[in-house]
């Protein structure tokens, strides 16, 4: 028998959670700063989604740190055309859909001239199609070049990082002067690792090398002496790894304990003082293919990223290296962003749109903490390679190895 | 067993409280949409289609009695049935959705076939064996793009191409449906049966009746709405990757069923409602605190949630709710499901 | 062959991580017939509480000692808050509570320590050794010492001491056990506490291997849990022997056909002891409380 109250209660359970959405949705504005509502001044607001916490939070973290740092500094300094600047940010839990739910929201509610985010390849994909649809600008902190390409499809879509493309080079580069051609490639079992291999089988062949054993390395693997005992006995005379900690540190301890003598070389997925603290003594040796940031002091004054370099690592090291540990590449990423954002936003002119940013970004000229970018409507990172050097772990110390860059 | 199965609601006529229920669903969906405004449609739409699969894991959990622990295997099926008719052939995915439906109920009725007679705890296992190899399945085949997932989804288009918002309708239509049906299930000779069977499978037995069949067929009708929800969700959001159709998310649609009460199906959508919009408090909440904090208190209190409702009512809040209008206990008392 | 001589040396240093596990799954099994879902979390309990003292300049047996403790603590206060009160449950929400459990001390760990990697010191130097021409790590060799030592103490402790009897009797008739004057409460808490500290010594050992992570617990418990499976979970050496087993598995899995495939092989062997023998290699009675 179906009693009154069933139906009741039904209803009442209905409304009781409509009821709390509404709750809710009040305070869901609540994470956003409030915009102090000056009439001739109104703030230029700029929009993240990033993975604050989940696997890609030893990314995303550094990332909002440095944009937070980045608008600090903007605003003291007047804000741009004396409009301050307003980062409403939203955090992904390094989950896809929570991405591409996060860029909506800020479009609908917080009329953003732009937009920041995504530390991962696989989020930024997963985003393009909402923003190409709502036509405001991106700034991807993605490694890989399918977020940018083919820009006919990629309109409103740019990104800091270099390619994958750029680093493998400067580790080919350094191989083909010591003449070490059979080589063997590790990669991270997911979009960064399994992107760079089908790069290196582009652009490697060509210049002469031999693929002798590739093997996957998942994100939590435990132990990785089977795949590089069948990696050993392929007898590569290098191994290039696509990886980020703390599974590479595992290959890095797991490399030496096998007695594995071919030089190492990691990709800038491991840019980041973790890599070295993780895995000890083990890192000693390696090389890492990565932005001019980890050796910033060694480089020569005459090098143009160098005072921006010195800048940035300071303000940041100053405000954040207690809570989270010096200065990185990633963190570069997010401060570049808002930068390019100002500038962009400088050369649009009084009245800014997202369309006006869009088309700005396309044509800016820009130095950053990355490196120097030249922004073109074909080329939407337009990182110069030369901002990409080869780096040597040395008594657990990053240092450059001079003469080998990403062209 | 304190409970005859029998003292439940009897069978009803096709279009008494099943179809009433599911259209003032349906309407309660409309109107909160309209009230809610934008900003609120896509946040509901995830709300409906989590709601769609734990709608059909109520029927296997709750009233026959078992677990999935595998139930983002099948989700994953359909996302990307929708998602490789799409972007490998360019199908309409009209067809993706029906092939991933299709495929979901086949797989589903074939692993039926071969775990379950397992007792409870095997059988969860084997769920859960599914659930991770299919994972693995879709990271390793490069017809599903491996680790870097699909990119550039079809929408579905009647005439024109869904929007946003026409894609919350559609969700929220496919809820009540799958509502209506699975009520009237519950109340037919076979929902009978499905109450019989949790109660006490061996008595079914005695009675002549196949136990394993009825589990099998709601096994089966989980599988496909799973798949379903799976394929719209993939064609709304444009993209996929494995590391959507996790351990993770199983146990979160194992949270939602629990939440709401497994024995109910309104209970579903209650359930649903409650775990998102939780989540998203507590992430806003937990925020304000310290960045990293959103994440780890929402795990945090939905793992505490998850403890204390079933420590204290197990049959789900929406059940709990109910009792305390009829005192005659409908809701067996949690040791009658053991044993 | 020497390539297969290695993968089964590098199977059996990883299969001993989940052998460890697996004995704590098995343990609760065998005495309360739970299948608890968050023994993972007390090898995540053990890993992260072992680095905290470190850093707190602890030297490394009390450190070691104190992250053994730690978990324990929580095993004692699941037992005595979450578990004894909810000993009538169904057995499916018995899972559904160890599975929130499990969720919520993940959350809690992230909450208290973070969500980064943290490096832990090994034991005794971060060398390796030859085995006839395959590599294995000196902490590896702890892990494989430290399961034994474990198994041998449960065999110890279950066959020879007055309280493991009286728990022995227990699972195959409650009322025996009031005859050893056994107190069900006092029952559950030891029971909680030994897999606790278990769980916890295997997460410690491990930590100065891969790392350790306030996420580590999920996959590490599902890697035991399978082996528990795998073994037999109402025998504690087979569920040993189930860890190795899997450990062995995907070594190979790894080596010879592809890492990406391996978990995939690892599950599809434990559907097929599913199937085949659900008691698991070495488990007596497939069904030991339903």
């Amino acid at each position: 028998m179906l009693k009154r109250g069933r139906k009741w209660s039904l209803v009442a359970g209905v409304f009781a959670s409509s009821a709390l959405m509404m709750g809710l949705s009040a305070c869901g504005g609540a994470g956003s700063p409030t915009s102090s509502g000056s009439s001739s001044h109104s703030p230029y607001v700029l929009g993240m989604s990033i993975s604050e916490t989940g696997p890609y939070s030893s990314l995303g973290v550094p990332e909002v740190d440095s944009a937070k740092l980045a608008v600090q500094q903007i605003n003291a300094k007047g804000g741009v055309n004396g409009h301050p600047l307003k980062l409403v940010v939203l955090n992904s839990n390094s989950s896809a859909t929570t991405a591409v739910e996060n860029f909506r929201q800020l479009m609908q509610n917080d009329s953003p001239l732009g937009l920041l985010g995504c530390a991962s390849t696989g989020s930024t994909m997963a985003a393009i199609p909402e923003i190409e649809r709502g036509q405001v600008p991106l700034i991807s902190f993605a490694s890989d070049a399918e977020v940018i390409q083919p820009v006919s499809q990629r309109q409103w879509i740019f990104k800091v990082p270099p390619v994958d493309i750029t680093p493998m080079q400067v580790i080919l580069n350094y191989l083909k002067a010591h003449h070490l051609m059979r080589v063997a490639f590790v990669y991270g079992n997911f979009s960064y690792g399994t992107g760079a291999l089908s790069d290196f089988n582009k652009i490697a062949p060509p210049q002469g090398f031999t693929l002798v054993a590739s093997e996957p390395v998942d994100l939590t693997a435990t132990n990785v002496t089977p795949q590089l005992a069948s990696l050993k006995s392929a007898n590569p005379q290098a191994v290039l790894v696509w990886d980020i900690p703390p599974s590479a540190d595992t290959v890095a301890t797991d490399y030496r304990s096998l007695g594995i003598t071919a030089p190492i070389f990691f990709s800038d997925g491991v840019s980041n003082d973790v890599f070295i603290s993780l895995a000890k003594n083990a890192v000693n040796g390696v090389y890492v293919a990565s932005t001019k940031l980890l050796i910033a002091s060694q480089l020569p004054a005459s090098d143009p990223q160098k005072s921006v370099l010195t800048n940035y690592i300071n303000a940041y090291d100053k405000e954040y290296q207690s809570s989270a540990g010096p200065a990185n590449m990633f963190g570069g990423f997010g401060y570049d962003g808002v930068y390019l954002y100002k500038d962009a936003i400088e050369a649009a002119g009084a009245n800014p749109t997202p369309t006006s940013v869009r088309n700005a970004l396309e044509h800016l000229n820009y130095n950053g903490v990355t490196g120097v970018m030249h922004m073109t409507p074909t080329n939407h990172n337009g990182l110069d390679p030369r901002s990409e050097v080869l780096i040597k772990i040395v008594n657990d110390q990053w240092k450059w190895v001079p003469g080998y860059y990403g062209n | 067993m304190a409970t005859n199965p029998r003292t439940k609601e009897g069978p009803l006529s096709w279009w008494r409280w099943p179809s009433l229920q599911a259209l003032a669903l349906l309407i309660i969906a409309i109107l909160g949409g309209l009230l809610l405004g934008p900003s609120w449609v896509s946040e509901l739409t995830v709300v409906g289609l989590y709601a769609l699969t734990v709608i059909g894991m109520n029927l296997f959990m709750g009233y026959a009695g078992q677990v999935s622990l595998g139930q983002a295997g099948f989700f994953g099926i359909g996302a990307y049935s929708v998602g490789i008719i799409t972007t490998q052939y360019q199908f309409s995915p009209w067809l993706g959705l029906l092939a991933g439906m299709l495929i979901a109920g086949v797989v589903a009725w074939l692993l039926g076939k071969l775990v379950l007679k397992l007792q409870t705890h095997y059988l969860a296992l084997a769920t859960l064996a599914f659930g991770m190899i299919a994972n693995v399945a879709f990271q390793a085949l490069s017809i599903t793009g491996g680790n870097s997932g699909l990119t550039g989804i079809g929408n579905f288009s009647l005439g024109v191409s869904f929007s946003n918002t026409d894609y919350y309708w559609f969700v929220w239509i496919l809820v009540a449906l799958a509502a209506w049906y699975a009520t009237r299930m519950v109340h037919s000779e076979s929902g009978s049966l499905l109450e019989a069977v949790r109660s006490s499978e061996v008595a079914t037995k005695l009675m002549g009746l196949n136990p394993d069949q009825v589990k099998r067929e709601m096994f089966v009708v989980s599988a496909i709405l799973a798949a379903l929800a799976g394929g719209v969700y993939a064609s709304w959001i444009g993209y996929i990757d494995p590391t959507v159709f996790t351990f993770t998310l199983s146990i979160n649609l194992v949270l939602m069923a629990v939440v709401g009460g497994m024995r109910s199906v309104y209970g579903a959508v209650v359930g649903v409602g409650v775990v998102q919009l939780l989540g998203q408090g507590l992430n806003t909440v937990g925020q304000m605190i310290s960045p990293a904090a959103g994440g780890a208190l929402e795990l945090t209190v939905y793992g505490l949630i998850l403890v204390v409702v079933m420590m204290f009512w197990p049959n789900g809040l929406i059940t709990a709710w109910k009792g305390r209008y009829r005192q005659s206990s409908v809701v067996s008392p949690p040791s009658a499901v053991s044993d | 062959m020497s390539l297969l001589w290695q993968f089964v040396v590098s199977g059996v240093g990883t299969g001993s991580v989940y052998a460890l596990i697996a004995m704590g799954y098995s343990l609760i099994y065998k005495e309360t017939g739970i299948i608890n879902f968050a023994q993972g979390e007390f090898a995540m309990i053990g890993a992260m509480s072992l680095w905290m003292f470190q850093q707190q300049g602890w030297p490394l047996i009390p450190a070691l000692i104190a992250a053994v403790a730690v978990a324990a603590v929580v095993g004692a206060g699941i037992s005595r808050i979450v578990m004894h009160p909810a000993r009538h449950s169904a057995p499916l929400t018995l899972i559904f509570i160890t599975l929130g459990l499990d969720t919520a001390l993940r959350g809690i760990a992230t909450l208290l320590w973070g969500v980064n990697p943290v490096a832990v010191n090994p034991l005794s130097g971060n060398g390796s050794i030859h085995l006839i021409g395959a590599v294995l790590s000196v902490q590896n060799l702890w892990v494989l010492l430290g399961a034994a030592v474990v198994a041998l103490a449960l065999y110890l402790f279950l066959e020879r001491t007055y309280l493991g009897r009286g728990m022995e009797a227990a699972m195959d008739n409650p009322q025996a056990a009031q005859l050893f004057g056994m107190d069900p409460l006092k029952f559950s808490l030891y029971t909680w506490i030994s897999a606790a500290i278990i769980g916890a010594v295997g997460g410690a050992l491990l930590a100065p291997i891969t790392t350790a992570n306030a996420n580590m617990g999920l996959d590490l418990g599902l890697s035991g849990f399978v082996g528990a499976i795998i073994g037999g979970i109402d025998s504690l050496p087979g569920a040993a022997l189930g860890g190795l087993v899997l450990g062995l598995v995907q070594s190979v899995a790894a080596g010879y056909v592809s890492s990406t495939w391996a978990d995939g092989i690892a599950y599809a062997v434990l559907f097929l002891v599913l199937l085949v023998r659900p008691q698991g290699l070495m488990g007596s009675h497939a069904q030991h409380r339903v």
